[in-house]
């Protein structure tokens, strides 16, 4: 009797492990592929009916009228924050000195547009997103993600063929070489700082930093091209007995609200 | 022949869509309704309702689903509903003795710890997690009692649905001569 029960669990038991050596072994991957690229729009719609009530839940928490004009506000601010950074890049490029040999154009870059299908919710801070790109698409670990106005998301952390996984630049452990647009266009790393803002750390006393510098990544190391807006200084903690001070800065945009974002590939 | 090749389809898709809808939808939720989780209800709805070969038809489809979607080791989810369903199968040939709401409550609550265990103790081997062992951490234990809640809120309303609809869930008296 125990080995008749037993006994359906070593078919479907051996059908699994066949099915995981089948995979590994790249035998599964047009059929893999296929499914993905069918039921791609599907979840796609799925993740959309789900932002929305999401949205529409938050929204019936809040009064009509403030509501509609902070989020005016922000979104002014936002384009506000994103002209400024790109004025500031023209009017210190003017400054330096370049030579005609041996110049190249630094927005050189092309982007792959994506839409995101899923996210994954590692921790209570920690998220990341799927989109429904990858390595068939030119997609590879380390290419930084935008959105529409070119403010920095995040970054591809793993990538298969069809699709790939992001991490949020507000999420701990996503970190961006960047620099401060100030006076002594400081250098640092970011990282995300309790799934809400992005946090730079290190950053020496002598430097001087100030709540609404911008914040570009710098295009140092990896594969991210420079000028890319991370964020906003809102606060700058700062002791006179410490070696080091930290800056918080606030990205422009609403990580709740992700639907469409473009990969940079250089 | 033809009728049973339709049926057989449409169970395939019917599972398929509902994968798709669990690796969708949830996750983007906040709080207590991110932690529903359809799968392992429907496997021992049909674990419980029907007979074994179904829910182990059910493991397969699930798990490949989301094995395609996750980014770990291929065959983690699919390995984890298994062996879950293959404990609850012991556990309810051994110790269960009846079809009744508590067994089929029983059923779901093993079921669901067994699972989330099984599926944080791959991952954590898989990835080297640096933030700890996951039994430690406050996080899965919150995890788990709010799918555990979960579980049982749509249990007992499924169960009243299906009880209502066969009459194999009805309880049988001997009366005494």
């Amino acid at each position: 009797m125990k080995v008749k029960r037993k006994k359906p669990f070593f078919i479907f038991l051996a059908i699994l492990v066949v099915t995981i050596i089948l995979h590994y072994s790249g035998v599964l991957r047009p059929l893999e592929n296929f499914l993905l690229f069918s039921v791609k729009p599907l979840s796609g719609l799925f993740y959309n009916i789900s932002l929305k009530t999401n949205l529409a839940y938050n929204e019936s928490q809040r009064e009509v009228d403030p509501v509609l004009l902070i989020e005016k506000l922000q979104e002014e601010k936002a384009s506000l924050i994103i002209e400024k950074s790109k004025y500031q890049e023209i009017v210190d490029e003017n400054r330096r000195l370049k030579e005609l040999l041996g110049f190249i154009n630094e927005n050189d870059f092309r982007l792959v547009l994506a839409g995101v299908i899923a996210q994954e919710n590692l921790e209570q801070e920690s998220r990341e997103l799927i989109i429904n790109k990858g390595k068939l698409d030119g997609l590879s670990n380390g290419l930084a993600v935008v959105n529409e106005q070119g403010v920095l998301i995040g970054k591809i952390v793993e990538v298969q063929d069809s699709i790939a996984k992001i991490c949020l630049s507000i999420t701990p452990g996503c970190e961006f070489a960047s620099s401060i647009q100030n006076s002594d266009r400081t250098q640092g790393l970011v990282d995300g700082n309790l799934g809400l803002t992005v946090k730079m750390s290190y950053i020496p006393q002598l430097e001087k930093i100030e709540t609404g510098n911008i914040v570009i990544t710098s295009g140092l190391g990896g594969r991210i091209p420079r000028g890319l807006v991370v964020g906003q200084i809102i606060s700058v903690r700062s002791e006179s007995n410490e070696v080091w001070q930290e800056a918080i800065i606030e990205p422009p945009l609403d990580f709740n609200n992700l639907t469409v974002v473009s990969a940079v590939i250089p | 022949m033809l009728k049973k090749i339709l049926s057989f389809s449409i169970f395939i898709i019917a599972l398929s869509i509902v994968a798709l809808f669990q690796i969708s939808l949830p996750p983007v939720w906040v709080g207590f309704l991110s932690e529903v989780n359809l799968i392992p209800l429907i496997i021992v709805a049909l674990f419980f309702f029907y007979n074994v070969k179904t829910a182990l038809l059910a493991v397969l489809i699930f798990g490949f689903w989301l094995d395609l979607f996750s980014f770990s080791f291929f065959g983690l989810e699919s390995i984890s509903l298994m062996l879950s369903l293959f404990l609850i199968d012991r556990i309810s040939f051994s110790f269960l003795t009846n079809r009744s709401l508590y067994s089929f409550l029983i059923n779901n609550i093993l079921y669901f710890s067994f699972y989330s265990f099984f599926t944080a103790l791959f991952f954590y081997f898989s990835n080297f997690e640096s933030s700890g062992f996951f039994l430690f951490q406050g996080r899965f234990w919150l995890s788990l009692i709010f799918r555990l809640t979960w579980a049982l809120i749509i249990s007992l309303i499924s169960f009243s649905f299906f009880s209502a609809l066969t009459k194999n869930l009805r309880p049988v008296f001997l009366e005494k001569r």
